[in-house]
């Protein structure tokens, strides 16, 4: 009596998961060490030197930044608040909102207000935190790019920026229009809102950001993986055709059998026991995926986020 | 004993004819019939060397019930064949011209290499050494010669140049021994099986794993299941070559050897028996496996299996030995001389095999990536 064994299938069976694995684990490598857009010390150690103007894509001269981290200073004092510009054309660098939400994420918690270009993707994104969250809303945003849009087109840098810091620190001071519900968690502007109503207004393309992001945090559209399953689809197929080159073997089990009279002549299934688990069902709002919703509206169709690290702000994007 | 096949018309050495399955002479195109011509041979015609089964497993075999094997015993049947160890003539002489001829010990039929004529050594074909079965060549020299040019161009990686099968050296009729084993093949298996369900009730979702004990029997008999008895030939090339359709095995008669090689067994039946046990062994485990349906999971507590040998019939079977020479290098294929299918390494192209892997790998990464840019990624 032979009782045969199965170790051949389980060898072949861990090669086969080991050529999987592979790719995935190099792309989460590749995904974690690509993550630089800014160094994290630098930042926060300019940060705590007083530093508010992150010119990374160059815009400005010596003597406008400095002008503009003096104005900074001085009105950010007034109002109560820090009032930051970022500017940076890395075409590797995540998406507007994120990259500020990222960089809030690596401060400690105050009332600030960041404006940044993107001058790689020609778009430029404001956010406002804590107080700021509430004064400078999505509507005064809007208002503030209204002003500075024409300056920033015209390469009018400097005035821009000094526009920007100039009106942010006067919303702090103006109790007209403000947004206190911070609560994001409408896709859309709320069912029952004034579609014509002026804080709705949102031209930002954010739905192709987000389906980016997911796609990109999606293994199988992975340009590496996708190379790796190539070759590994090609290296079988070339191994298939060299081994079946020299005749291929054609006859099965089912060809001796002597099929005159039946060959099974013994049966039973018997029912044992069952288990039964459970597990919560995952609730719809979610998303797909699991990926992290980043925006939305609130009941009164004001527009803002929640931050990786959790800070709610407002929000307000535009293309130039 | 050497016997010729004389045309009763005109005295010329006949050879077997695949196409008429008769004997053909080769000076005046006479037919005759195998059966005619068998006459001529030396061997008795009560010369039988298989048995049936036992008479104990035929009363089993009326006793048992569906329920129980019907084939009781578990012990080999023993053989009937021996190899022989007894002094052979190794030194034949042709009839025709007188010449000495120059054979293997295996060597049952060859040509003389003096004058050509078709030689079948009738000593070595008697006794155990008598064939049961023999499958006769249906394709001729010619057709063979054909098929083989066409398979060659078909390869996929086979370089230009081989291709044009311009340097066949030399293709040889052959007929190989082969061992037909009439295998039992009994089995029981106890496995635990699940089956699994899911549902959702509310907020929760349920997995219900229900498990089976379940239990299989089988006794399967496999008919003629072949195997080379040559020490010559290539064991996996030999099964390659299968199938051979059973439906033009004829009994053994002399005649079917004139004008081909043929060759006696090295191996006797038991000494093959593990290589084919171990073959349907693997035959009884997948139809084990496939009575066991509609499981989510299956799971083997046991697994035996038994393989008994019923009977060993000897048997020739026929195959074109085609020699080709490519790079220097000598290359054998080896074509089923009843179905013309061919088997054999033929050299491989390594640019054509860098070509099929860039191109095959090229368009599927291609093509993921246009898949990927509909779904709204980045192309790169």
């Amino acid at each position: 009596m032979i009782t045969l064994k199965y170790n051949m299938k389980k060898v072949l069976l861990f090669f086969a998961c080991a050529l999987i694995l592979i790719p995935v684990i190099w792309c989460v490598i590749s995904e974690i060490t690509s993550h630089t857009a800014y160094a994290e010390t630098d930042t926060i150690a300019s940060y705590e030197s007083g530093r508010r103007i992150y010119d990374e894509a160059g815009l400005l001269t010596e003597a406008e930044t400095k002008e503009l981290e003096s104005l900074s200073e001085e009105y950010g004092k007034k109002a109560g608040i820090e009032i930051f510009v970022l500017t940076h054309n890395d075409k590797n660098s995540t998406y507007p909102e994120k990259y500020i939400e990222d960089f809030e994420d690596r401060l400690p918690v105050a009332d600030r207000v960041y404006f940044l270009y993107d001058v790689y993707r020609g778009e430029i994104f404001m956010e406002g935190y804590g107080l700021a969250e509430t004064y400078i809303n999505s509507k005064r945003i809007d208002e503030i790019f209204d002003l500075v849009e024409d300056d920033l087109r015209n390469d009018s840098y400097f005035d821009a920026f000094k526009l920007y810091i100039l009106q942010s620190a006067a919303y702090m001071e103006d109790d007209s229009v403000l947004n206190s519900d911070h609560d994001y968690v409408y896709d859309n502007t709320p069912e029952g809102f004034d579609s014509g109503n002026e804080y709705s207004y949102d031209d930002y393309d954010y739905e192709r950001y987000y389906r980016a992001e997911r796609l990109k945090d999606n293994i199988l559209l992975n340009v590496w993986f996708q190379l790796i399953i190539s070759l590994i689809i090609g290296a079988t197929a070339v191994a298939v055709m060299a081994y079946n080159s020299g005749g291929k073997m054609t006859v099965g089990a089912n060809d001796y059998l002597d099929r005159s009279r039946p060959g099974l002549i013994g049966k039973r299934d018997h029912y044992i026991r069952s288990t039964i688990t459970k597990t919560r069902r995952p609730s719809s709002d979610s998303g797909s995926g699991g990926v992290r919703k980043s925006g939305g509206f609130n009941s009164s169709g004001f527009r803002g986020g929640v931050s990786s690290g959790g800070r709610s702000h407002s929000s307000g994007g535009r293309k130039l | 004993m050497v016997t010729h096949y004389k045309c009763p018309n005109c005295g010329a050495d006949m050879e077997y004819d695949a196409e008429s399955g008769k004997l053909k002479c080769g000076s005046c195109r006479h037919e005759e019939s195998i059966e005619n011509m068998a006459g001529l041979g030396n061997i008795p015609a009560d010369a039988q060397v298989s048995y049936n089964m036992d008479d104990d497993d035929k009363k089993a075999e009326q006793y048992s019930f569906e329920k129980d094997y019907m084939d009781r015993s578990y012990e080999d049947e023993p053989s009937h064949h021996h190899t022989f160890s007894e002094h052979e003539i190794t030194e034949y002489h042709c009839q025709n011209c007188g010449a000495v001829l120059i054979t293997e010990p295996q060597t049952t039929a060859t040509k003389c290499s003096f004058c050509g004529a078709a030689i079948v050594i009738s000593d070595r074909l008697t006794g155990t050494y008598q064939p049961d079965y023999v499958i006769p060549f249906s394709i001729t020299r010619k057709q063979a010669e054909e098929a083989f040019k066409k398979w060659c161009k078909k390869g996929l990686l086979t370089p230009g140049d081989f291709k044009v099968a311009d340097r066949i050296k030399d293709i040889t009729g052959l007929y190989v021994p082969f061992w037909l084993y009439d295998l039992n093949g009994k089995g029981e298996a106890v496995a635990t099986c699940t089956k699994v369900r899911t549902y959702t009730r509310g907020d929760w979702i349920y997995t219900e794993t229900r498990y089976y004990h379940v239990y299989r029997k089988v006794d399967l008999d496999y008919l003629k299941v072949p195997c080379d008895a040559s020490k010559k030939m290539d064991d996996t090339m030999m099964d390659k070559l299968e199938p051979y359709p059973y439906g033009s095995l004829k009994d053994f008669k002399m005649p079917y050897l004139a004008g081909f090689v043929a060759e006696k067994y090295d191996y006797d039946g038991d000494e093959l028996l593990p290589r084919v046990k171990n073959r349907v062994q693997s035959y009884v485990e997948s139809y084990i496996r496939s009575t066991i349906n509609g499981y989510s999971t299956v799971h083997f507590n046991s697994l035996d299996i038994h393989i008994r040998k019923k009977q060993a019939r000897y048997a020739l079977f026929p195959i074109w030995m085609v020699c080709y020479d490519y790079n220097k290098a000598e290359h054998t294929f080896a074509m089923n001389g009843q179905t013309g299918k061919i088997v054999g390494k033929p050299p491989i192209s390594k640019g054509k095999v860098a070509a099929w892997f860039f191109g095959i790998s090229g368009g599927c990464f291609i093509l993921l990536r246009l898949l990927t840019f509909l779904l709204g990624g980045g192309l790169l």
